[in-house]
């Protein structure tokens, strides 16, 4: 769950958000809609990954799924991501050295700029949060996917904890985004310090989901 | 000559972003209206002006009264 935090479509979108919210409305009124903005990221969390853990859980249950097979391919998915978090995640260049693009294509990161500054009332902030989310998908799937088998081996009360705890870590970099504003930080030392510590960002996600791919594994032969 | 349409969308857009970085609005209107000026100089001689061209040399005039709005103005669409 600790690697989904290092994810960085979201809180890009969300520094961007709560900025343009700065300068269009009032520190309180932006301050609110940020956290409409983070619900929407939870409700989407929660929503995936209870469909997630009941799609696992009849497989395990019913259908005595979980071979090795299937551990090997997710092994597999998550090594082909830490690679590809490694090598593509962050938009290589010249121009692109100083900044934080990422290796969506430029019609839809538009499209998400274009969002922000057009979100008008609540709905569309937790819409847009819940959007933004989703298009983190194909990293954050195999995350719930490898989470359901783990929490299925738990008791009721310690998975929906587990489920609470995932959810919080998960928006956890939304909330300090969000207490730098507050404390008077700007767009522009928030951005600074996420460019210099890009490196960083692409190493831990990276070496994350390769541990978690030969963990995987492992279980996988055991 | 510049484009009315991209002025008056610059200069809006700069204004937001200035609000956002708690620039008094008083200061945030003379640094744009300075940049502006000091940009179309620039760019007078020129035969085809560019959108690029014109963003890069605004940048630089602005760089000169505010870096974080400069900063910002860069590297608002450039975060995603």
């Amino acid at each position: 769950m600790l690697i989904q935090a290092f994810l960085q479509l979201t809180p890009s979108v969300f520094t961007i958000f709560y900025h343009y919210a700065l300068g269009k409305t009032s520190k309180k009124k932006a301050d609110d809609q940020s956290l409409s903005f983070i619900l929407g990221v939870e409700i989407f969390i929660a929503i995936t990954f209870l469909i997630t853990y009941i799609i696992i859980a009849f497989f395990i249950a019913e259908k005595d799924f979980m071979n090795s097979i299937f551990l090997w391919i997710l092994s597999g998915i998550f090594f082909a991501e830490g690679i590809f978090i490694l090598c593509c995640y962050f938009k290589n260049g010249k121009k692109s050295k100083s900044t934080t693009k990422l290796f969506i294509p430029r019609s839809i990161a538009k499209s998400f700029i274009f969002r922000v500054e057009h979100a008008k009332n609540r709905s569309d902030t937790i819409a847009l949060g819940f959007i933004t989310a989703a298009s983190e998908l194909l990293f954050i799937l195999p995350l719930f996917i490898i989470s359901s088998i783990q929490i299925f081996k738990l008791s009721r009360n310690s998975g929906f904890i587990f489920i609470i705890a995932y959810i919080i870590i998960a928006t956890l970099p939304l909330f300090a985004i969000r207490t730098a504003y507050r404390t008077d930080h700007n767009f522009a030392e928030i951005q600074r310090f996420r460019v210099k510590r890009k490196l960083f960002f692409r190493l831990i996600l990276s070496l994350g989901f390769i541990a978690i791919s030969i963990l995987t594994f492992i279980s996988g032969v055991i | 000559m510049l484009e009315e349409k991209l002025l008056k969308s610059t200069v809006a857009n700069l204004k937001i972003h200035a609000k956002a970085l708690d620039i008094p609005a008083g200061s945030a209107e003379e640094f744009i209206k300075k940049s502006l000026k000091a940009t179309e100089k620039v760019l007078k001689n020129r035969k085809v002006i560019t959108e690029a061209d014109f963003k890069r040399t605004l940048i630089k005039e602005l760089k000169k009264y505010h870096q974080d709005l400069a900063y910002t103005y860069e590297n608002y669409d450039k975060i995603i």
